[in-house]
């Protein structure tokens, strides 16, 4: 075979696994669904943690802040929570969390996931000396996500999916959230939305990695040794000093929080070190929140992390944790059924219906 | 995307439609990435080439994003920042001048112990952060003037004065803007916090910031960060900012919630 025969046999290859990869089906549907619950838990936590705050961080006695909002330009979404009524800026905001709520229980998620984006830009921005980069992954990966699938697992939009009957017409299918449009544009949307955030999350790990490592004091291994020993990141003091009191500790997860990051992309080409990249970050962020005090930051990169873990990982977990909340709806109504002897009966027929249920949902 | 999910990918026949929309869709994401790679990276040719401006306008806002998280440098500093006001005796019509209350101690208390901080425990930190770089920016002569107080003088006319000095060590044009919107944002985080603490006709605010190392590693037996020595930025009186009952009412929720750290 000639050398221009083999390109071109290559070249075929090459576009088949491309197309297939793209069309044949939504990749990622169990992964982009535990990135939905988590990324809408982070947006929860925000508005839940700084609720009493509320009204002097975003809200109408937030002019303090007035010279430097004048920085950002976000046009008509600046509009959106300003104004100095307390109880209109009160409602607004228990809106938003409200829409946190639906994107983690996947009730019109498209909707909601697009609502939540731009809802929680027009919130932070309001005050952006006080944000953090959380912010911004967060408002990227669920700008992406309104391209996506996200609830076709673990969410009410699919529950309604399956229980509907089918037929209906084009009014029906809006009403049940079926799909409208042709496969052919929404699987390669979704795919590309999916590829979006993946090259995102490297960029985002490969670029963190590679300025650190210029660093005198990333390279001499005492990096975090600085920021840990500050008030402004001393949620448990005791917890930091331990870190920071062994060299050999602190040197380790200098080093570890650098390489981490660097082989995050590489990692994932082989299934082996793709568990050891995944689980390796997901460490480092539960690191950052614990002893840093950031918990929504983490969270928000932990939500994305997730679209690298395979769906046999997250089918082994669901069933997993089905069967954990099927033992204890188990044991819940065995309980009721010792309390009530008159109702013993109806308790355990109920229980078992529950348990048929469960597992037919699995 | 994983190697699992390939497993079970079988090699269906792929529309025409599906490749009419696949291609575009690809080379969009591939530009798109593209773009973003570089407004993440360092200045390089190909930056240079499209252009900065180019590269915001696209990024800007949603895609906003900045990766040089504790890099190259983590942070090894400590901040203060410290308010005082002259509030006005209703009774005496005489100006008295309060204690220093350092703000960054309560927002500290609002971190110790709480997994989950508000983000008002940076409300402070981070406006004393860019004051103390905007004065690492002046000259002598510009710190000379920012240290002079504006009773009565605008203080719209400190911009001028700024400026009207020359040298090359003297802070920039935008360097100055920049420091007069955190002396904006400072006069009204003090005129607030004195207004809700005091309960007077607030008249004058004035603040100064601090900055102190993390020692460094190799010292960390012999001293600590609360030893370390501070240096300290002073700044002159500057008027008291507008401020309404409600928005001062509204306000209160932060000096409740700092109120155990600062006393």
């Amino acid at each position: 075979m000639s050398a221009t025969a083999q390109l071109r046999q290559w070249l075929t290859g090459a576009t088949g696994f491309v197309e297939a990869w793209f069309a044949t089906r939504k990749n990622a549907t169990y992964g982009l669904s535990a990135s939905r619950i988590l990324v809408g838990t982070a947006a929860l936590g925000i508005l839940m943690t700084n609720f009493a705050t509320r009204h002097a961080v975003w809200g109408p006695g937030s002019s303090w802040i007035d010279a430097y909002r004048t920085d950002t330009d976000i046009g008509m979404l600046a509009n959106v929570f300003a104004g100095s009524s307390p109880l209109w800026f009160t409602l607004k905001y228990l809106l938003l969390m409200a829409v946190a709520v639906a994107v983690i229980v996947g009730w019109r998620t498209r909707a909601s996931t697009a609502l939540l984006a731009l809802g929680m830009m027009a919130l932070v921005e309001r005050n952006p000396l006080v944000g953090n980069q959380g912010d911004n992954i967060a408002r990227i990966g669920l700008l992406l996500m309104v391209l996506m699938s996200t609830a076709e697992h673990w969410s009410l939009d699919a529950r309604r999916r399956r229980r509907a009957e089918p037929g209906g017409g084009l009014r029906r299918d809006l009403l049940v959230g079926r799909p409208v449009l042709p496969t052919w544009f929404t699987t390669p949307l979704h795919n590309a939305g999916l590829l979006a955030l993946a090259l995102q999350i490297f960029i985002l790990y490969t670029a963190s990695a590679l300025f650190k490592a210029q660093g005198d004091l990333w390279q001499g291994g005492t990096a975090l040794y600085y920021p840990l020993s500050l008030h402004e990141y001393a949620v448990f003091p005791w917890l930091n000093e331990l870190l920071t009191s062994n060299p050999i500790m602190v040197t380790a997860a200098t080093y570890f929080a650098v390489f981490i990051q660097l082989f995050f992309a590489v990692g994932l080409l082989h299934p082996i070190t793709r568990r050891v990249a995944v689980i390796g970050i997901i460490l480092m962020h539960v690191g950052i929140a614990v002893l840093m005090g950031l918990p929504w930051f983490s969270l928000s990169m932990i939500a994305f992390d997730a679209i690298f873990v395979s769906t046999l990982t997250w089918r082994r977990l669901e069933g997993f944790v089905g069967r954990l909340l099927l033992r204890a709806r188990d044991r819940w109504g065995r309980r009721a059924v010792q309390r009530s002897k008159s109702g013993a009966a109806t308790t355990t027929e109920a229980t078992e219906q529950t348990a048929v249920e469960a597992s037919a949902e699995q | 995307m994983s190697a699992n999910d390939d497993a079970t990918q079988t090699r269906a026949p792929v529309s025409r439609r599906a490749r009419l929309v696949l291609w575009p869709l690809l080379a969009v994401v591939l530009v798109h990435t593209l773009v973003i790679a570089l407004w993440v990276g360092p200045t390089n040719p190909v930056r240079q080439a499209v252009g900065n401006d180019t590269l915001r306008s696209y990024v800007m806002p949603y895609f906003e994003q900045n990766w040089r998280i504790f890099a190259p440098t983590p942070r090894r500093v400590a901040v203060e920042l410290e308010v005082r006001a002259m509030v006005r005796d209703e009774a005496t019509g005489e100006d008295e001048v309060s204690e220093w209350v350092n703000l960054v101690d309560g927002e500290d208390s609002l971190i110790l112990g709480n997994p989950a901080p508000p983000r008002l425990s940076l409300a402070a930190r981070r406006t004393a952060n860019h004051l103390n770089t905007r004065m690492g920016e002046m000259s002598s002569g510009q710190r000379t003037q920012i240290e002079a107080d504006y009773f009565t003088t605008p203080i719209e006319e400190l911009r001028e004065r700024l400026e009207a000095i020359e040298g090359s060590s003297a802070a920039s044009s935008s360097s100055i803007s920049s420091y007069l919107r955190y002396d904006a944002v400072a006069s009204a985080l003090a005129t607030y916090y004195a207004a809700a603490t005091w309960d007077q006709e607030v008249t004058h605010v004035q603040y100064r910031s601090t900055i102190r190392y993390t020692p460094s590693y190799e010292d960390r037996n012999e001293t600590s960060l609360d030893e370390a020595s501070r240096t300290v930025h002073d700044y002159g009186w500057r008027p008291a900012a507008d401020v309404s009952p409600e928005t001062v009412e509204l306000f209160s929720s932060y000096v409740e919630a700092i109120e155990e750290g600062v006393r």
